[in-house]
């Protein structure tokens, strides 16, 4: 476990340190001069060169990308190439938004999913079961930005009943959360459903069922369990698109967080803020995928037993 | 498939159930009979022809350019403009055939350079082991530890909006999960007793690679890409919709829902998001049931749960 444990927590700093360097060598070569983004085309040179150095962006490629990295541990992600302002300072205000809106969606899409994966398993083959895993599929193809006007026309435009923008309270959380949330539900869905069939296959429940246990009690006691260990892998990567989703989702629906401060860094050419909202998502995405993977291997027996074998193989 | 899965050091088996040891014993024209009695893969085989031809002939027969705006503000549909024209005067129905072509530029263009690079990187690593496939995996393992849409924006967001470089973003985020998928595939391969047969009685690694691997491979990665075309499209769409991906006055689905709603010409006339709305999400379902219609015909073995 020790030994898993270390692995694992090595291979997340190495994905985190691998992000940080493709952002910074992306932007390090990318087309045109940070200083025409800042100033336009037609500046006083002296004011460049003395904002130029004050960045650092003077500096050779291997020195500037030490002090890149080594201000990224310690929380600093550079400053915005349109007003100078601190993106650790601009993300520390805007963060909050997207991540109430992310946990908010995970949370729906896990009890949705579910609840739908669990049904549809108890009726394998019905109309039923079809009906509801052909609107997953659907689900799945509808990207956000089809769903989210969808959605607009029916409660904004024809019910007046949610407010179409902004933000503040309870109201304008509807519609971007049912928006994030849809894809992920659908795949925790479909991921719940195949996976609790396979257990169902399993000779525990067979012997459960010879035993004359009703078929609600088995699933619901004996063969859940084992079946959502899977979901929760899918639940943690459906997490970070999540958090990626939120570009276009806070975009329609103009809330202030990270994700449609990115969307007008676009026009701005701002790329140093993408580079800093990129790191901060990938750290992340890679964190909760670690906890998951940990968490997974203490809740599944057979996994532990396979590490242990592994263990003692090597 | 679980992160577990990626960490781990031993080999992964092979996706789904065992290959069959020829899957191409089914010959092609076998395949194209199965699928015809598929009732999904039927309807989008037509909906993908129709889509095509539609995006063939609007543009030439139309008396309409995509990029020269009429004087004709918001038409509703009529004779002269079958889908009405929009905010700037455009003719809606021209630009979503342009549009189409663009979706299917994109998503089969990309595609087809995530399967060579994604199939010889795969290749060689399952096939030749050692560093190579040490170097591979680990490297393959860092995109998946990241999502590939935000490594796409990222890239849009340095190199700056355009066709070549909406390519680039989705080529290089696409082939890491293809080489997996095909490194998978040969390694379950390489130690079967055929390829030990052929390899006894002398033949070359390239031989054995081109006569025995690649034909088994077909079956995996004809599946994948076809599925995947539908996730670049979506992709592409979403870069353009975001105002990263092609730019004005190009007409791809993406742009032309963000600039109708945006503009919020679309509240009287949801049509303006609508019409390029139901195009793409036709168009991605329609990739998408073909492609679990291929992988129930060419792997009748496989997990169709998965």
């Amino acid at each position: 476990m020790w030994a898993f444990l270390g692995k694992r927590l090595a291979f997340s700093l190495v994905s985190i340190w691998a992000i940080a360097t493709i952002t910074f060598f992306m932007a390090y070569l990318a087309p045109g001069d940070p200083a025409a983004v800042r100033f336009g085309d037609h500046s006083n040179p002296q004011t460049v060169a003395a904002w130029k150095h004050a960045h650092g962006l003077d500096m050779p490629a291997v020195p500037r990308y030490v002090r890149y990295l080594s201000n990224v541990c310690h929380g600093d992600l550079g400053t915005s190439l349109y007003d100078d302002e601190k993106i650790s300072d601009i993300l520390k205000e805007r963060f909050p938004v997207t991540a109430l809106l992310a946990v908010v969606s995970i949370v729906i899409a896990l009890l949705v999913g579910v609840t739908v994966g669990i049904i549809a398993a108890l009726v394998p083959g019905t109309w039923l079961d079809r009906s509801l895993m052909a609107f997953m599929i659907t689900c799945v193809s509808l990207p956000n930005f089809v769903i989210a006007p969808l959605l607009v026309l029916v409660f904004t435009l024809r019910m007046g009943a949610l407010p179409s923008s902004g933000w503040g309270g309870i109201a304008y959380m509807i519609m971007p959360v049912m928006v994030l949330a849809a894809r992920p539900a659908a795949n925790i869905a479909r991921m719940t459903r195949g996976s609790l069939l396979e257990v169902l296959r399993q000779e525990y429940i067979r012997t459960a069922r010879a035993k004359g246990l009703s078929p609600y009690r088995i699933i619901l006691v004996h063969a859940l369990k084992p079946a959502l260990l899977p979901v929760i892998t899918t639940a943690g990567v459906s997490f970070g698109y999540l958090l990626a989703g939120s570009f276009v989702v806070e975009n329609i629906f103009s809330i202030p967080g990270v994700g449609n401060y990115s969307v007008i860094s676009f026009s701005r050419r701002d790329y140093a803020l993408i580079q800093g909202v990129t790191v901060l998502l990938a750290i992340i995405f890679v964190a909760i995928n670690t906890v998951i993977d940990v968490l997974y291997r203490v809740l599944d027996p057979r996994a532990r037993a396979a590490g242990t074998e592994a263990g003692a193989a090597s | 498939m679980s992160a577990i899965e990626k960490t781990s050091d031993v080999p992964e088996p092979s996706v789904g159930s065992a290959p069959a040891t020829v899957a191409f014993a089914t010959r092609p024209t076998g395949v194209v009979r199965q699928l015809l009695k598929h009732p999904a893969a039927v309807i989008s085989i037509l909906v993908l022809l129709t889509t095509v031809v539609l995006a063939i002939v609007v543009p030439i027969i139309s008396p309409f350019q995509y990029d020269i705006p009429t004087d004709l503000l918001l038409q509703k549909p009529s004779a002269l403009h079958l889908l009405g024209t929009d905010d700037t005067g455009y003719d809606i129905g021209v630009r979503l055939a342009v549009g189409a072509r663009l979706s299917l530029f994109v998503g089969i263009g990309v595609e087809l350079i995530v399967v060579v690079v994604g199939t010889l990187v795969g290749l060689l690593a399952g096939y030749y082991g050692g560093w190579a496939d040490t170097l591979l995996m680990r490297f393959t393992d860092m995109m998946f530890a990241f999502p590939d849409i935000l490594l796409a924006i990222l890239i849009m967001a340095v190199r700056g909006p355009g066709l070549a470089n909406v390519f680039a973003a989705l080529a290089v985020t696409g082939w890491p999960g293809l080489a997996r998928l095909v490194r998978a595939q040969t390694l379950s391969l390489r130690d079967r007793e055929f390829i030990e047969a052929s390899r006894v009685v002398g033949a070359s690694d390239a031989s054995i690679i081109r006569r025995h691997i690649l034909p088994n491979l077909l079956t995996v990665i004809v599946v994948a890409s076809t599925l995947d075309i539908a996730g670049v499209i979506i992709s592409e769409a979403t870069l353009s919709f975001l105002g990263i991906g092609e730019q004005p006055p190009m007409p791809s689905w993406g742009l032309m829902i963000s600039n109708a709603y945006e503009s919020g010409y679309w509240r009287d006339n949801p049509q303006l998001v609508f019409y390029p709305a139901i195009c793409l999400v036709l168009t991605v379902l329609a990739f998408n049931f073909l492609g679990d219609a291929l992988r129930d015909v060419l792997d009748p073995r496989g997990n169709k749960s998965r």
